[in-house]
């Protein structure tokens, strides 16, 4: 069974959660994965920890979906996102968006994203290679 | 008044816990941080920057506490 909303250490195949959903109406399915990065900026980063304030993020994602589902028409959205440690090249943040065409599986896939990025109570650190970390704002 | 306060990220590393319940006198989201910036100088400047969350919703600071709320500290988000 593949959790609509999930925040914890597990990665779903995303097989799974592609076939977790079907609706003949569904003509666009957007999918988003967010990969833990090396920002150059930033030093030389080996992995993230990611750390989150799971109920509550979990209740303002719904919030988020809802929103998305209101504005852009979409039928349906997943969103996971890792905790825990995620090396670089790895990927932390799924969101997938089910719609009737690619406009609104588009526009509302980028809502979503931008919306869990900025609002859900969710934390990164960049740990370095030199054993020196950093928390991440934005 | 007693509410438990839940720290995360860079100010759970600034505290050096993750949660605690805390007696202070006062009536709004704004006294306890002002409370907690007197209890814990080093962190300051992230509560400074942070938002706030009482019983898992967002609110402002002028947001009124009662008796037992849990009062999320919320500095910087930085998921995806």
């Amino acid at each position: 069974m593949i959790p609509q909303v999930y925040i914890g250490e597990n990665w779903f195949s995303l097989d799974e959660v592609f076939n977790s959903y079907q609706n003949p109406l569904c003509g666009g399915v957007d999918i988003f994965i967010g990969v833990a990065r090396s920002a150059p900026e930033d030093g030389d980063v080996q992995e993230l920890h990611y750390e989150a304030y799971v109920s509550m993020a979990e209740k303002v994602i719904k919030e988020i979906i809802e929103e998305a589902k209101e504005k852009y028409s979409i039928h349906h959205c997943v969103v996971h996102h890792r905790t825990g440690v995620v090396p670089v090249g790895v990927p932390s943040f799924l969101v997938v968006v089910w719609a009737g065409h690619r406009q609104e599986a588009f526009a509302g896939c980028r809502y979503v994203v931008d919306n869990v990025k900025a609002r859900a109570p969710i934390w990164k650190k960049e740990v370095f290679k030199s054993g020196q970390t950093q928390w991440k704002e934005r | 008044m007693k509410v438990e306060i839940l720290y995360f990220s860079q100010i759970k590393d600034k505290v050096g816990k993750s949660s605690e319940v805390l007696e202070f006198t006062g009536n709004t989201v704004s006294d306890l941080v002002e409370f907690l910036a007197q209890k814990y100088p080093n962190a300051k400047d992230v509560l400074e920057k942070s938002m706030f969350a009482v019983n898992e919703e967002y609110v402002d600071k002028q947001a009124i506490l009662k008796e037992g709320d849990k009062v999320a500290i919320i500095p910087p988000v930085s998921g995806g």
